[in-house]
């Protein structure tokens, strides 16, 4: 499904954050990428989304080459990201944070569907997406990239600031998309936990470059491996 | 009384005029955060497509039509070849937008010539309305400011384009990363402030002189009524225009014209310290 070979990637021309990454991920697996901060993790995905300015290597979607390609575009070919931080629309509602995520497209996701996966979401229909807690705003970023039924989702520390029991429940979430639905998940995790449930495999990156590669039950059942490289 | 509904009818006027001008600013500058300098120069336009109408012969409505059509044309080669190319770069946006106003504006003089025009208005004479005779064609303006007022809202708040354009200004990579295509709503988002400028340009048209210099004495209020809106949307721009625009009405009635239109050269300078100071802030 996605194939990145020998990406390198930053903000600035000749001063790249990933300095040559290789990945492979087939529909209904999860890969997690893993890291200190300042590794390139995030880098990685908005390099992959058109985001950030690649400089070297080559991405592909299916056999597509999406280098080089507008970010809507390439959203559209079936990429959704659930961004790091809040990834909703402040000033517009729940309801209008779903629409706008299948307004680019074909066949969006009907919201009822979306709210039968996140009940807590339809109670909340018509409240400021802004004025949400932060495991309800995490559910609705989530919500409002599955709009556009994509078939592979890019997630960018979707634990990050939320309750514990929310980073389970999220983590049933996630996991039903892949045995459900069949999506393949990019997941930039510094959550143990959660990568070790979801991942098939775990790629660690340190300075832009990767250090360590293993499969996840590895990581499941070695977690000393993944920590030394996290500090921990 | 007659006089108080006089004054009131004046200041809803000015109000409402000022509106028709600021609603194109609203969706480029209070939306898309783009400072266009141009824009009373395409208001400037929109008045003499109006007044080049009525010289060939095809009436002030085909005018009033046409001023919005050739505008919004403009607006869109505007977007596409100097603003986007600008985007991240907001003081030379601020210059390129100058340098098309300078060249639309000599452009006119060229053809037009340096001197002040009157088109008459469509309809003549008076309404009564609150014991006042009224003139006709103030009225239909501020009937058009309602009406674009209300066509606006809908735009905004209930139709798929609308909550595209919300959803850009929100937050644009996000609204990238959801699969819209954010340079496509920008060029139509600036195109059809620049239509509405061309609008308000030949709306006005009548009530004003159409010289080459008329653009200038619309642009430093309507960016106030935009500067000083609670929200971008078209309330807020229509209670900003109501501030601005009512206010120096009144203040011309009370004291004189010269210190309603201090009142508004200080606070634009309150609004653009308190502008100026947000932005360092945030860069800090």
């Amino acid at each position: 499904m996605l194939e990145v070979r020998g990406l390198v990637a930053g903000y600035r021309p000749g001063a790249p954050v990933l300095l040559g990454v290789d990945l492979e991920l087939a529909p209904g697996r999860v890969l997690a990428v893993m890291g200190r901060n300042g590794a390139g993790k995030s880098t990685l995905v908005r390099a992959i989304l058109g985001l950030a300015r690649r400089e070297a290597g080559t991405i592909l979607l299916e056999g597509r080459s999406i280098a080089g390609w507008r970010t809507d575009r390439i959203v559209r070919a079936g990429i959704g990201l659930v961004p790091q931080g809040r990834g909703v629309f402040p000033g517009l509602t729940v309801e209008e944070n779903l629409r706008l995520g299948g307004l680019g497209h074909r066949r969006p996701l009907p919201a009822a569907a979306l709210y039968a996966r996140f009940p807590v979401l339809a109670e909340r229909r018509d409240r400021d997406a802004a004025s949400l807690s932060g495991g309800e705003q995490r559910q609705l970023a989530i919500a409002r990239a599955l709009a556009a039924r994509p078939r592979l989702l890019l997630l960018d520390e979707p634990s990050e600031g939320i309750q514990p029991s929310l980073v389970e429940a999220l983590g049933e979430t996630l996991a039903e998309l892949v045995a459900v639905d069949g999506m393949a998940l990019l997941l930039v995790e510094q959550s143990l936990e959660l990568a070790a449930r979801l991942a098939d495999e775990c790629l660690v990156l340190e300075d832009g470059r990767e250090v360590d590669r293993m499969s996840g039950a590895v990581l499941a059942d070695e977690p000393a491996r993944i920590e030394r490289h996290l500090g921990l | 009384m007659p006089t108080v509904s006089l004054l009131l009818l004046d200041a809803l006027g000015q109000a409402l005029g000022l509106f028709l001008v600021a609603s194109g600013l609203a969706l480029t500058f209070g939306l898309l955060g783009v400072i266009n300098l141009a824009h009373g120069e395409l208001l400037l336009l929109g008045a003499y497509t109006l007044l080049a109408a009525e010289r060939a012969g095809l009436g002030f409505w085909a005018g009033l039509a046409l001023a919005p059509l050739l505008v919004g044309l403009l607006g869109l080669a505007l977007e596409l070849l100097v603003v986007r190319r600008l985007r991240e770069r907001p003081l030379d946006t601020l210059l390129a937008t100058w340098a098309v106003a300078l060249v639309i504006r000599q452009t006119i003089v060229a053809l037009f010539g340096p001197a002040a025009h009157t088109v008459p208005p469509p309809i003549s004479g008076s309404v009564e309305l609150l014991g006042v005779p009224y003139p006709a064609h103030r009225l239909l303006v501020m009937g058009l400011a309602l009406l674009v007022g209300g066509l606006l809202a809908w735009l905004l708040l209930a139709t798929r384009l609308g909550l595209a354009i919300r959803g850009t200004v929100a937050d644009r990579t996000l609204a990238a990363a959801s699969g819209l295509a954010v340079r496509r709503l920008d060029a139509t988002a600036f195109a059809l402030g620049a239509a509405l400028a061309g609008l308000a340009g030949a709306a006005t048209a009548p009530l004003v002189s159409v010289d080459p210099q008329m653009g200038l004495g619309f642009l430093l209020p309507a960016f106030l009524a935009v500067l000083v809106a609670p929200s971008g949307g078209a309330a807020g721009t229509m209670l900003g225009a109501g501030l601005v625009g009512g206010g120096e009405s009144l203040v011309a009635a009370f004291a004189s014209p010269v210190v309603a239109q201090l009142a508004v050269l200080a606070l634009a300078v309150v609004l653009l310290r308190r502008v100026a100071g947000r932005r360092l802030r945030r860069e800090r």
